[in-house]
């Protein structure tokens, strides 16, 4: 099917490569149907894009690129959500931000696929010891 | 919404399983304890908006990002 997309205009993806966030991402309750892409092939940067509303397009990253210790564990409930079977199943990326000429990562609420049901979520870290608006170290 | 005055050192209890004790309180803030069962999340409220938020504020200006990480 072809979609919209912010940076690469009409774009033919793969239907079965359409991630779920049953909950919509918070902000953007209302798309719930999402493709992750590559901004080009030597970025460590990709974008999810939805596939309803060319403009809801967030800049995301593995936040290991930048903070080799983060780490968090998911509850029972985003597992069982989730459909996780093993850690293997699981992507992580956290959500970058431009303000004021710097670049921060919201390492609170990482976003999880499972790359194997393509399911999705962002979830809250209770008692995180991050920052919703961690500056990259670059 | 239903109100309930508790002492330090009082709780509710919501449902089955979640304990809600008031610890300490005075100068305008109550220190809270919560026991809950593990697929229970307990967050600050605030930070769902600002989570909120901040994935709002994210998709101005992605085309800096990209400029600047290249």
């Amino acid at each position: 099917m072809k979609i919209e997309t912010k940076f690469f205009d009409e774009v033919e993806i793969e239907e079965e490569n359409i991630i779920i966030f049953e909950a919509g991402i918070p902000g953007f309750e209302d798309y719930k149907k999402y493709i992750v892409m590559d901004i080009n092939p030597n970025s460590n940067l990709k974008c999810i894009q939805s596939i309803e509303d060319k403009n809801v397009c967030l800049i995301i990253t593995s936040p290991w690129n930048y903070f080799k210790d983060y780490e968090f564990e998911l509850s029972d409930e985003e597992i069982a959500e989730l459909e996780i079977e093993q850690e293997s199943d699981v992507a992580v990326f956290n959500v970058l931000t431009f303000r004021e000429s710097k670049i921060t990562a919201n390492l609170v609420a990482p976003i999880i696929i499972n790359v194997i049901k393509n399911k999705g979520r962002q979830i809250i870290l209770q008692n995180a010891k991050y920052d919703v608006r961690q500056e990259l170290p670059c | 919404m239903l109100v309930l005055a508790r002492k330090d050192g009082e709780s509710i209890i919501i449902g089955d399983g979640i304990e809600v004790c008031v610890i300490e309180s005075g100068n305008g803030i109550v220190k809270l304890g919560v026991n809950a069962p593990k697929n229970v999340k307990v967050l600050r409220k605030e930070l769902i908006s600002q989570v909120r938020n901040e994935n709002i504020e994210s998709i101005n200006n992605i085309e800096e990002i990209i400029k600047k990480m290249k």
